[in-house]
């Protein structure tokens, strides 16, 4: 089976926020906003408030991967929390500042989840991020003719 | 001199540009106003992407939307000086910084922002891991030097796979220098298991240390391993040994000489692969003498004696200690204390600790969990202050446990210690070599 043939099409994003803005501190967040976005053609599909109760599911990351969140995007985020998101299989964009619909819609515009300068600290030998949020698969394993 | 109001704000510029600490200022909208270079370097975002910015979002520290020091000066009008906050860099890396507010007023003396100065504290606390690092010996904490001596010698004690005494007063730490002797032995990938022979009657210890068979007594329905076989291959670590029974101190010296033991009801001799060691807080030999512990049995359990200092014995340590203590139970409970106050440190400094470092671990346990700041006060210290010591000819002179925390007080300085007593130096250096005398 190849894994890096069809990467999936929607991803669920949290993205931590203080009124509309992005939260700076990924550490200090309550309120969520989660995005659903369609990786390949770049758009927002739809934006929902969530807010995380402590009482009910008391470690934030668990409560986010019971939420279905497969990617985390934020201002900062202490490493702790990096690679707790990380353990539970959730990826981390970091350094955005500004409205959240806006940063999203940029985001999707332009960006891309394997970011050179966001180093996964689990990344593997070959240098890859986790295969499946990434957009058309992952071009160094394409590059080296991994056909597995 | 710069009588024009732009030469003047250039040069103000400049001025604090020079300066080595981060200096930035903030609107009443706490948008930033002003972002000098030292502040462009600790925080890795350049002036041109602060400015205009809400301050939270360039410092992201983790107290911004709790404990602003911006909005507490801006409210309250008082500066707050020197609070430790972490900030995450424009690279995501935390750093520990020193923050200082202030507010910003116009001709008027109206408030119109604040301005808040931050030094970066990276080194100073790589220098105190550091410092730490020295001082530290698997989980063991000192910097006096017969506590030293004993880490220096640990090693090779570990590796000899002798027996081992360990002697001090209660809450000194045997227990953790038996896990720091376990972990450098060549058993250390074996367990460590330890019976304290106080905990339990004699009736039930017997079995607890050697085990027992099925029928061996009363409900004993199946056959049950005893502490000695759980130590197979690893250390067995017998605390309190002086409580042990006499009953039972022939059967563990039977152990320690041939290696061999019956578990309850077993017809058979077992062998033990088990290294051990043993701690007291008793003094064996007066025991000895006294027919309370076996002669043979102390001989046995006594080939290396390493005897571990009491807390009052080592007051250099307690500062260490104390700062060890807030890190571990700020780790514990997620606190961010910082420090103690100087009354709080006076009365730790001052207090004899008959409990030890156990006593002093609880007593900053306590502390933390109920500050309600980052600072520990001493109310929150269940001690008195020592009475004050008086040195008169009526008086007489002070007793040796007056003297000792009177010169702990002041570090050892001993004419600072005369100049309170009322008395001159030659007066109180008598007084100490009577003391160390006695």
């Amino acid at each position: 089976m190849n894994s890096n043939a069809d990467p999936q099409k929607t991803v669920l994003i949290a993205v931590p926020c203080y009124g509309s803005r992005v939260l700076p501190r990924f550490g200090q967040a309550r309120e969520f906003f989660f995005a659903e976005a369609d990786l390949v053609a770049g758009t927002l599909q739809g934006l929902q408030r969530r807010c995380w109760d402590l009482y009910d599911e008391p470690h934030l990351v668990r409560w986010l991967r019971r939420e279905g969140i497969e990617a985390v995007l934020c201002g900062g985020i202490h490493p702790r929390f990096q690679f707790a998101l990380y353990a539970e299989g959730i990826q981390v964009v970091w350094g955005f500042r500004g409205e959240v619909e806006e940063v999203l819609r940029q985001w999707l515009k332009e960006g891309d989840l394997a970011n050179e300068n966001q180093a996964n600290p689990f990344i593997d030998e070959t240098g890859c991020q986790p295969r499946r949020m990434i957009r058309g698969g992952c071009p160094r394993r394409s590059n080296q003719g991994e056909t597995s | 001199m710069h009588n024009n109001p732009l030469d003047q704000q250039k040069h103000l510029a400049t001025i604090l540009d020079s300066v080595a600490d981060g200096v930035f200022t903030v609107d009443e909208e706490m948008r930033i106003t002003w972002f000098n270079r030292a502040a462009e370097e600790i925080t890795g975002f350049s002036r041109e992407e602060a400015l205009g910015q809400s301050c939270c979002e360039i410092f992201r520290s983790n107290i911004c939307f709790t404990q602003c020091p911006v909005r507490e000066a801006m409210a309250g009008g008082r500066n707050v000086i020197n609070r430790e906050v972490d900030i995450l860099d424009r690279q995501n890396r935390e750093v520990p910084i020193s923050v200082s507010a202030s507010v910003l007023r116009d001709d008027a003396g109206r408030p119109v922002g604040g301005v808040e100065t931050f030094r970066d504290l990276s080194q100073l606390q790589a220098l105190k891991r550091e410092v730490e690092k020295k001082y530290t010996f698997h989980d063991l904490v000192s910097r006096n030097p017969a506590m030293r001596r004993l880490f220096d010698v640990l090693p090779d004690v570990a590796a000899s796979g002798a027996t081992v005494l360990l002697q001090g007063e209660s809450g000194t730490g045997k227990e953790l220098f038996a896990r720091a002797l376990h972990d450098l032995s060549p058993r250390r990938k074996g367990p460590l298991v330890v019976v304290n022979c106080g905990a339990l009657p004699e009736s039930l210890l017997e079995a607890e240390i050697f085990g027992a068979k099925k029928g061996a007594y009363t409900g004993a329905v199946e056959d049950r391993p005893g502490r000695l076989e759980q130590a197979e291959k690893g250390t067995l670590f017998l605390d309190e040994i002086g409580d042990l029974p006499l009953a039972l101190q022939v059967k563990l010296l039977r152990v320690l000489e041939n290696r061999e033991y019956q578990p309850l009801g077993a017809r058979r001799q077992r062998t033990a692969d088990v290294r051990f060691l043993a701690a007291t807080h008793r003094d064996l030999e007066e025991m000895v003498d006294q027919g309370a512990f076996r002669r043979d049995l102390f001989f046995r359990i006594n080939v290396v004696n390493l005897k571990i200092p009491s807390l009052c014995e080592r007051p250099e340590d307690i500062p260490l200690l104390l700062e060890m203590a807030i890190d571990r139970f700020n780790r514990s409970y997620g606190r961010k204390i910082r420090r103690f106050s100087p009354e709080a440190l006076g009365l730790l400094l001052d207090h004899s600790y008959p409990g030890n470092v156990r006593e002093l671990l609880n007593l900053v346990e306590r502390a933390v969990i109920l500050s309600k700041s980052d600072i520990l006060e001493a109310d929150l210290l269940p001690l008195t202050p020592p009475p004050a010591v008086v040195a008169s000819p009526d008086a007489g002179t002070p007793s040796v446990e007056q003297l000792r925390q009177l010169l702990r007080r002041h570090g050892g300085n001993r004419t600072l210690a005369a100049r309170e007593l009322g008395v001159n130096r030659t007066t109180l250096w008598r007084w100490l070599k009577r003391m160390t005398s006695e």
